[in-house]
């Protein structure tokens, strides 16, 4: 081969083989990180009717119980068949102890123990400090109640066998856990990097504009076989140039969630006051990624609110009897339920509603919404909905029905895995899988 | 035109065929000298004319060269004073040696050097700026000190003065940048450009071409540029640019110019690297840097120490001693230290390399040191040297000959064969197991034994360039016959004999200026590099093949500065 014909040839296979530059990042943007809430109400529904949708996976229609959420609709995925296992001590039976003990542990209560309330321990670490400890990110636990109880039917929370969790019950105590000397971040911490970046190559670009105008100097004085190493040459601007002008056309980083810190407040005694400062804190711990697994008790089971907050309700001392025995008073169970979840819907629209880097808050946050009881004392078809699609890892707007008897540690361990948590199971059954019918 | 040493039947060439022949070009030489004597590069041995007095050759063509990557760095070292990321490796060697014209600035080289730019500007300006031009530093963009700075920062990168649209396109670009960024951040951007620049990452060859005229004389600087590089690796040094500024650059200040930088460290390290790629010592680096790679080296000190033996005997025998090619391929001197002493057989217990004389009986000279030995051998196995790698080298690269490649023919499975064939394969010397291979076709003893002999007579060189004589209580047989040379066919008992044949070899005396013409000019095998060849081996000749007049003399002619226009 003769000199022509290896520059020549070189030439070929530069244009042929000469890999597109782009010094755009080869990482995908990074994501905000993922949080889950782990909501628990403790009241269930007089019918499976007032709760559960009608209508197919995807057209479906919202229940008497959910009819506030039309909302936040395409934002939620609600579960049937979920059953909480009827296994272990039922201590004074009625479920309201094991319910309690198992909805966020999946785990059989144990015997009580000596100068502890008569109905027993909890088994085992509950679903969010798991996750917490599992990634090693902060985890909280919260309760609103009118007024604190120390038995187990108020305490769902644990960090192992019989080692409960007293849930933050005022709102300044959690606020003191949280946020005392917190120092609120910056919420874009990747633009600075952005805009270094895209001066840098501003720069590149205006080099590789003037070494074009150099080689069209030198091409003037060149004939023939030299000429074909500009063409390389100024083949390698060229495409340089193209891969840089298609890294300027990157979008700057979209700012995280605003962290404002809120003030630091007493509780209120008026319930409905009460569940709003705690949401606030839990929002502004998201927000602020002070917090990524989050529990909230919202009740005590069996000590149940008079809610007198909603119009003509005519409720005195409490709905225990409306909740677990007259049917008769269908409506106002309906409406006592309905407006729990109400609450927790729009806590997720408020989530919704804030910009959160590419997308906004509920696509960075998991909530996994529970009822300690299904109909009246039952632990089988328990209430439960999913908000949000955990950075596109779920479909959401779906009615899905999981085969009949299926427990609810599948989708407890469905939140753990797709909080990242590298795990099987939860609870009692470690090998139990997750919720094959949630993405 | 007559010289005392024409003989009877030599053909003598008269001023006006020589003319002719500048005008015509290189087809014209070549029929020229074709009447005169018998090609050389045939692989039979010559009548024995001896070609004394030749034509200079046709012009070469203008080019533009590339910088290697070792060229590269030291400039940016010598004008910045900076480092360049030593693991920035480029450059084409398709003539042999690291300075080949073919080089292509493509994408991959071009964005390593985009990346690198900035950083090596930044380095400058955090250490050296201030001191240097401080103009472009604390004092406003149109002034005309930073105008002047850039003139004279222009002028150490393009290694010639900038022209004043050059001068203005780059002082408008600085202005244009601090008018966006801050001062440093402008001042970086300069700096990558001027090390980005075509007029800094090119050698020119091109001189200044006339119109209707179809030769030219490269200029001052692109004279002073083709001396540097060659003979330093970096950009030309201040006496060099003001010769080349006063328009002193031809015939003995030229002649100064290359004694001076051969007496420099640069230098040296040229002539190393000449004679490195004359004799295809690719892998004596490469066990330097990848000792790992090789089972056979006992330790990375002695990779070490071996490639230092071969720097320092060109030091000593052709830079400061005899510094003939008879010397360099016979002198039976080496260096040695504790890692190498006893390839040698002698001893030795410290690091530092030392002077040995040896007796003469088993090695001598360039091609048996150790070094060279081992750079062609086996890898892995001590014991196996390589006949055919030795004896391509000895005949491509010392001689010039061609060698074919095996066409048709499946040389892996002719091995295996081999070895299936003869129950104890394992145990033979190596020069009997490939005379087993071979054995198999007579189209692989027709061309093998246009270099086998070569190979086999350096065979009791181990490969680290031990001298054995047996392999396994076999008897290593490097006693070859009837080997065409120049003075006739030979038989050779051994690797001295064969040297010092080669030392008197005419073959051997062209191929060695043919070599430096490609190291110096960047191109490959060819008409220019074979007209070079011929016309400074009449000189090299005269001179008792001295290698540093022949540099001297290379150097001095002034047909090496004519250009011409090449067809499209």
């Amino acid at each position: 081969m003769n000199r022509r014909e290896f520059v020549f040839r070189s030439l070929q296979a530069s244009l042929l083989l000469s890999p597109v530059l782009s010094i755009r990042r080869a990482e995908a943007q990074q994501l905000p990180r993922m949080k889950v809430l782990f909501w628990v109400c403790c009241s269930g529904y007089p019918d499976a009717e007032a709760f559960f949708p009608t209508g197919d996976e995807f057209n479906w229609n919202l229940s008497p119980i959910l009819q506030h959420l039309g909302g936040i609709k395409d934002q939620m995925i609600v579960i049937d068949n979920l059953n909480i296992r009827p296994t272990g001590p039922n201590p004074n039976g009625a479920e309201h102890a094991r319910s309690v003990g198992k909805i966020l542990t999946a785990k059989d209560l144990l015997p009580v123990s000596e100068g502890v309330d008569d109905e027993g321990d909890l088994g085992g670490i509950s679903i969010e400090t798991y996750v917490g400890r599992e990634l090693n990110v902060r985890s909280i636990c919260m309760m609103v109640e009118d007024r604190y109880r120390r038995e187990l039917r108020s305490h769902p929370f644990a960090t192992g066998p019989r080692q409960t969790i007293r849930p933050f019950f005022e709102p300044d105590e959690a606020w003191d856990n949280t946020f005392r000397d917190f120092i609120p971040p910056d919420s874009n911490p990747g633009l600075p990097e952005f805009e270094a970046r895209m001066r840098r190559l501003r720069g590149k670009k205006s080099i590789l504009d003037g070494m074009l105008g150099e080689l069209s100097r030198f091409r003037r004085e060149l004939v023939g076989i030299e000429r074909l190493k500009l063409d390389v040459h100024e083949d390698a601007i060229r495409r340089t140039e193209e891969g840089i002008r298609r890294d300027l056309e990157e979008e700057p980083p979209r700012p995280r969630a605003e962290c404002r810190v809120p003030d630091r407040v007493r509780s209120s005694s008026y319930v409905p006051e009460r569940c709003q400062l705690q949401q606030d804190l839990l929002f502004a711990s998201f927000a602020c990624e002070r917090v990524q697994s989050a529990g909230h008790m919202w009740g005590s089971s069996g000590y149940h609110w008079n809610y007198g907050w909603l119009p003509n309700f005519g409720v005195i001392d409490s709905i225990h009897n409306i909740v677990h025995h007259d049917p008769a008073e269908r409506e106002r169970y309906i409406r006592s339920s309905a407006w729990d979840w109400q609450q927790i819907g729009r806590f997720a629209e408020r989530l919704r509603n804030t910009p959160d880097g590419s997308g906004n808050m509920l696509d960075n946050t998991l909530i996994v919404a529970l009822s300690l009881f299904g109909r009246h004392h039952e632990i089988n078809r328990i209430p439960a909905v999913v908000f949000g699609n955990a950075q596109g890892r779920l479909r959401t707007n779906r009615f899905v029905r999981a085969p009949f008897n299926t427990y609810h540690d599948k989708l407890l361990t469905s939140a753990a895995k797709m909080m990242g948590v590298n795990t099987n199971g939860f609870g009692d059954d470690m090998n139990c899988g997750p919720l094959e019918q949630l993405p | 035109m007559r010289t005392q040493h024409m003989k009877p039947n030599e053909k003598h060439i008269s001023r006006t065929q020589i003319a002719a022949r500048l005008a015509l070009g290189a087809f014209a030489a070549l029929t020229v000298t074709a009447c005169t004597s018998k090609s050389v590069l045939q692989f039979d041995a010559p009548s024995g004319e001896e070609q004394i007095f030749a034509a200079p050759p046709a012009p070469g063509a203008v080019q533009l060269r590339v910088l290697s990557s070792r060229e590269y760095k030291n400039s940016v070292k010598a004008i910045l004073g900076v480092d360049v990321k030593p693991d920035l490796e480029f450059g084409a060697r398709r003539n042999g040696f690291e300075t080949s014209a073919d080089g292509l600035l493509d994408q991959n080289l071009l964005s390593a050097l985009i990346e690198e730019a900035p950083v090596v500007a930044e380095n400058y300006i955090v250490t050296n700026l201030a001191n240097e031009y401080p103009c472009l530093r604390d004092v406003p963009p149109g002034d005309q000190c930073v105008r002047d700075s850039v003139a004279a920062v222009g002028f150490k990168f393009f290694r010639r003065p900038l022209t004043e649209e050059e001068i203005n396109d780059y002082h408008n670009y600085y202005n244009e940048r601090r008018a966006i960024d801050d001062q440093h951040l402008a001042t970086v951007q300069l700096f990558s450009r001027f090390l980005l620049s075509a007029n800094f990452l090119y050698r020119s060859e091109l001189g200044k071409l006339a119109a209707g005229e179809s030769t030219t004389r490269l200029t001052q600087f692109e004279i002073a540029s083709l001396i540097a590089f060659t003979l330093t690796a970096t950009t030309p040094d201040t006496l060099l640019m003001n010769d080349a500024k006063s328009g002193k650059l031809s015939g003995d200040t030229i002649r100064g110019h290359v004694r001076r930088l051969l007496k420099t460290a640069d230098g040296r390290n040229a002539v190393i690297r000449f004679m490195k790629g004359w004799l295809k010592l690719d892998n004596l680096d490469d066990m330097h840097r990848n000792p790992d790679r090789y089972a056979k080296l006992q330790s990375a000190d002695q990779a070490w120490a071996l490639k230092r033996e071969f720097e320092l005997f060109v030091k000593d025998v052709v830079l400061e001693g005899a510094g003939t090619l008879r010397a360099a391929l016979t002198e039976p001197v080496t260096y040695v230290n504790r890692h190498t002493a006893q390839l040698y057989g002698v001893q030795n217990d410290g690091d530092s390399m030392t002077r040995v004389q040896l007796d003469g009986t088993r090695r001598g000279g360039i091609v048996t040191l150790a070094s060279v030995m081992a750079a062609h051998a086996s890898s892995t196995d001590v014991n196996r040297d390589r006949p055919v790698q030795r004896g391509t080298m000895i005949l491509k690269q010392i001689m010039c000959g061609e060698v074919g490649i095996p066409s048709g023919l499946d040389v892996i499975s002719a091995g295996n064969q081999a070895a299936s064939r003869v129950p104890n394969y394992q145990d033979l010397t190596t020069r009997e197991q490939f005379d087993v291979i071979m054995q198999q076709s007579e189209s692989c003893v027709s061309c093998h034994q246009g270099f086998m002999p070569f190979g086999y007579v350096l065979g009791n060189f181990n490969a680290l360039g031990a001298f054995v004589t047996d392999f396994r209580g076999r008897p290593i047989n490097a006693a070859v016959t009837n080997v065409p040379m120049s003075r006739g066919r030979r038989n050779f008992d051994g690797p001295v004999a064969f040297v010092k044949e080669l030392a008197e070899d005419e073959r051997v005396h062209r191929c060695f200026t043919k070599q430096f013409a490609k190291f110096v000019t960047g191109a490959d095998n060819g008409p220019y590099v074979d007209d070079l060849g011929r016309y400074f081996h009449a000189g090299f000749r005269r001179k008792k093949f001295n290698i540093r007049d022949l540099i001297e003399d290379f150097f001095s002619e002034e047909f090496l500065y004519q250009r011409k226009a090449t067809a499209p």
